[in-house]
């Protein structure tokens, strides 16, 4: 186990951001909050302890992410954690929350919670493809072409957006 | 470079990120569609990330989820020590077991066929039934702490 100061300094780090990143695909803050809890507790019980700050908090990443898919597995098949949603997929909580200038937010509900992690680790956390790979557990050229269509997904929905704040102007 | 990929899409997002760009890859992403989008849609994350900022809860004591993990920890380890001492035990039984089968056919030699044979029989199946009471020990006493610590 790795010792404790260390542990504080990452937890005080990492935790508003792993909520954030489970918050997405987890809207029920209760659940969410579960789910981060379990992960610094799961990653305090496996982690080894020689691993570099960076695969530390990829580590974590990696906990939460299949805590979230053996989650969603029990109510869903998997294929769904990574397959697009469709356009009449009804808004989830955080969906109908804040509009930020674009309205990104509601643009991310279109995705499906396995495309959405994809999104937050690559333009969020900033992990390359191989990362990313290694936290979901899928290969690196299919984070690739799962990011691609999330972007072209995501681009598409922002141009309507602009549009129609354009149109109705 | 298709209109779906680009190979400097992920350099693109980390100069967009930290807001350093190179000259020829702010040129590049000027004339690019796949990293204009993926910049467009770095930013528009990171304005979505800092909207949100207030919904996350204070970050609780971490030394809860410390202490809990050392407890867990401990019991994860004494777990263990009970399983070692009870495959000792059943070891150091077994060994009882065939010792006292020996020492109980010793005294007999050259005379076996004055005893009856089923008397032997019942001797060597002692240490069996040792040895597999001492291994249904070992499973009772380390499942205990296990069962406790969940």
């Amino acid at each position: 186990m790795m010792d404790e100061t260390r542990f504080r300094a990452l937890y005080q780090e990492m935790y508003p951001r792993l909520w954030s990143y489970v918050h997405r695909m987890v809207p029920d803050r209760a659940q969410c909050e579960d789910h981060v809890q379990e992960s610094f507790f799961r990653f305090l019980r496996s982690a080894p302890s020689k691993l570099s700050d960076a695969d530390r908090r990829s580590y974590l990443y990696k906990i939460a992410t299949n805590l979230m898919k053996d989650a969603w597995r029990g109510k869903q098949s998997e294929e769904k954690w990574l397959a697009e949603q469709g356009d009449d997929e009804p808004m989830s909580d955080t969906a109908s929350g804040i509009a930020a200038g674009i309205d990104i937010n509601r643009a991310m509900a279109l995705l499906s919670p396995g495309q959405q992690s994809l999104v937050w680790l690559a333009y969020v956390e900033g992990y390359e493809h191989k990362e990313i790979a290694d936290i979901v557990g899928v290969k690196p050229t299919s984070v690739r072409v799962l990011l691609m269509r999330a972007r072209k997904r995501l681009a598409e929905y922002l141009a309507d957006d602009n549009n129609q704040i354009r149109d109705s102007k | 470079m298709s209109d779906q990929f680009c190979e400097q899409e992920q350099a693109v997002i980390r100069a967009a990120r930290s807001g350093k760009w190179e000259p020829s890859l702010r040129t590049h992403h000027d004339s690019c569609a796949v990293c204009r989008e993926a910049a467009k849609i770095m930013t528009a994350m990171n304005s979505l990330v800092l909207a949100e900022a207030g919904q996350v809860p204070p970050t609780p004591d971490p030394q809860r989820m410390w202490l809990k993990a050392a407890f867990a920890e401990r019991q994860k380890r004494s777990a263990k020590i009970t399983q070692l001492a009870a495959f000792v035990y059943a070891v150091l039984a077994a060994a009882v077991g065939f010792g006292a089968y020996s020492a109980f056919k010793s005294p007999f030699k050259g005379i076996e066929h004055l005893v009856p044979s089923s008397a032997f029989t019942t001797a060597s199946i002692a240490p069996v039934v040792v040895v597999i009471a001492c291994v249904l020990l070992v499973f009772f006493l380390s499942s205990v702490p296990a069962k406790k610590s969940r």
